[in-house]
């Protein structure tokens, strides 16, 4: 296996820089997301 | 403009040039040149991604979106975080692995070399009318509002992105996006809080939203299911996602800003803080726009935005008089009356909100919208008065509505900064769109299939010629272009016409592993056919399906056709998995 080859796969094994796994990376990002939408539909009831 | 705005334009606009070039002065070779030194942390990728996507007509449309039809549209982009996870998990090792310069190489190591050309080929069609839309939109609005002549303004957007993007390539474009987003997020938020300190002092923020709220500005969410309706949560989860994932994930301009990422780690970070920014970033860029309404509840707007088109039809004479005058004066007294009452029922509301009075503020609330609906009556007199007067000239104002109050209420220095938002943004995007371009046509086309197995010198000055010669197309497309509809989804309804095809070609690549390179060929050319078709039907009134909804439906349609084909005619020739795994791309694609 070629230097860079090895490389690349080290690469896609790297864990993020926080919450561990990469799984949770996502789930933070559209649990996040959710609580924006729900903010705009709070924020829009709320003022209207 | 005042002297010290051009100062702050100028000054602003020349720095981030110059330090582009600077920063890439010592670029030596054609991999370097297209695909950068791929250095960038998540956080320069992040907005690199961002700015690529917001262009001018972002901050020009958007408030005036706000302004006429409230936040709704920021629904428009809940699709982008999914989209955003599916890419970093999925798509980016294949492209990481594979060490792909465009996203459509990876389709040769898939398929075969023609699916790569041919999904080339469409994103150069669609991305080379994009990039000339991009710099003639904020062109023809600037050149209105601020009376400087159109060809002019278009070379003036256009020839400093040229220089620096040719001069630099690849890391020019990210290493100039950094300092244009600061100054593009910058200046929004002065822009927010200038308004809501020109609000009168009585009128606190929450009267503002309050204002705002009741007359149905501030419902952000539509949950009704509606195939006609552009903008509800379920066109903006379902639809945009596709559009979203096409964008980012096969339109070359976006793939290489992702690409030039130090690691896939860092390439996926960047991906994310994109998912998580994005949203909040349109959402501000709306409330601008809402502030700008609220700002016009206590201050007379002008009768029309465009005031451009107000001075041509009253400049027309036949027999030395004057036609058009009279008829503007009797709609602008007509204004001037409608605003006094209009200003009376919100002082009216402001009162009795502060009193405690709800019975007070139902009251105004109903003289309000019965005035509005007037003012919305009067503005249409106004826009038949103008076609009236000249067919030729479009109507649409609410693109001129946050301009208007840039030159007109801005203090002096800031307009200067504004300007050099809607310049940066501009820029930003037309130098990502003419840098995708050059390096598609380089690696895919021409030293793929035309001129094979020269030297890099030859093919560093090519990519060169190829960002000049882009860049110049788009500067002429941009100088014969015609303006329809909103400007936002001018560029928007472009690109869902052809991103459909595209996102389902890769879309096969990654999870129909059995469909092959033939089949997915001939599906990829029948599906843009179809999309083509399905467009104009609905532009006659024959189907329900709006343009975000072409998107989907073109990627099914390259998924159907293409499993249909492989049926009747065979795939056409695939890699072993082995290969696909080792990243092995056919003999000559990547010199």
């Amino acid at each position: 296996m070629s230097e860079k080859q090895n490389a690349s796969e080290i690469s896609e094994k790297e864990a993020p820089p926080i919450l561990g796994s990469w799984r949770k990376m996502y789930a933070f990002v559209l649990i996040l997301h959710a609580l924006v939408i729900l903010f705009f539909w709070l924020f829009g009831q709320y003022w209207s | 403009m005042h002297v010290i705005d051009w100062l702050v334009l100028v000054g602003t606009l020349v720095f981030i040039a110059g330090y582009g070039m600077w920063k890439t002065r010592y670029v030596a070779n054609s991999e370097s040149y297209l695909r950068g030194d791929r250095e960038l942390k998540w956080w320069a990728i992040g907005l690199s991604i961002m700015a690529t996507q917001a262009s001018a007509i972002t901050f020009l449309s958007t408030p005036g979106k706000a302004y006429e039809d409230g936040m709704g549209f920021a629904q428009f982009y809940f699709g982008l975080p999914i989209a955003m996870v599916i890419l970093a998990a999925f798509v980016l090792p294949h492209f990481y692995r594979l060490k792909v310069y465009t996203a459509y190489e990876f389709l040769e190591s898939r398929f075969d070399m023609r699916t790569r050309t041919l999904t080339a080929i469409i994103f150069l069609l669609q991305r080379g009318l994009s990039a000339g839309l991009t710099i003639f939109a904020p062109a023809i609005i600037l050149s209105a509002i601020m009376a400087w002549p159109l060809t002019p303004t278009i070379f003036a957007m256009g020839a400093l992105v040229i220089v620096y993007t040719v001069s630099g390539g690849t890391d020019a474009v990210s290493q100039t996006q950094k300092q244009q987003m600061m100054v593009i997020l910058g200046g929004m938020f002065v822009a927010a809080i200038i308004l809501v300190r020109k609000l009168p002092p009585a009128v606190e923020m929450s009267d503002a939203m309050s204002l705002a709220g009741q007359l149905g500005k501030l419902e952000v969410i539509d949950l009704r299911f509606d195939l006609e309706n552009r903008y509800n949560i379920w066109s903006g989860l379902l639809a945009s996602t596709f559009l979203f994932l096409s964008y980012f994930g096969a339109d070359q301009s976006q793939v290489q800003r992702y690409l030039g990422g130090r690691t896939l780690t860092e390439s996926r970070m960047g991906l994310l803080f994109n998912g998580i920014m994005k949203v909040p970033m349109q959402f501000l860029v709306l409330f601008v726009g809402l502030l700008v309404f609220v700002f016009f509840q206590f201050e007379k707007p002008p009768i029309h935005f465009n005031e451009a088109n107000l001075k041509k039809i009253t400049a027309i004479q036949k027999n030395g008089e004057y036609l058009y005058t009279d008829s503007l004066q009797a709609l602008e007294r007509r204004h001037d009356s409608l605003f006094s009452l209009h200003r009376a029922a919100v002082n009216s509301f402001v009162t009795s909100r502060h009193a405690g009075d709800d019975d007070g503020m139902r009251q105004a609330l109903t003289e309000l919208k019965y005035q509005n609906g007037q003012d919305s009556l009067l503005r249409e007199d106004v826009r038949s008065l103008i076609r009236r007067a000249d067919g030729s000239l479009n109507t649409l104002d609410a693109d001129y509505v946050f301009l208007t109050f840039i030159t007109e209420y801005l203090p002096v220095g800031l307009v200067g900064l504004l300007m050099a938002v809607i310049f940066s943004a501009a820029m930003s995007s037309t130098s990502s769109e003419i840098n995708a371009l050059a390096t598609a046509t380089v690696v895919d086309l021409y030293r793929r299939s035309l001129i094979k197995g020269r030297s890099d010198g030859h093919y560093l000055k090519m990519s060169k010629w190829f960002t000049f010669a882009w860049g110049m197309i788009a500067l002429g497309f941009a100088s014969v272009a015609n303006l329809f509809d909103n400007l936002v989804e001018a560029v928007n309804i472009v690109g869902s016409i052809f991103y459909g095809t595209i996102l389902g070609v890769f879309a096969v690549a990654f999870f129909f592993k059995s469909i092959g390179g033939r089949a997915v060929f001939w599906a990829a050319l029948l599906a843009e056919a179809s999309v083509i078709t399905l467009y104009w039907l609905h532009e006659y009134g024959y189907s329900p399906f709006t343009y975000l909804w072409l998107v989907p439906i073109g990627c099914f349609l390259v998924i159907g056709f293409g499993w249909l084909f492989n049926l009747f005619m065979g795939g056409g020739p695939l890699l072993t998995d082995q290969q696909q795994t080792n990243g092995d791309l056919p003999e000559n694609s990547n010199p």
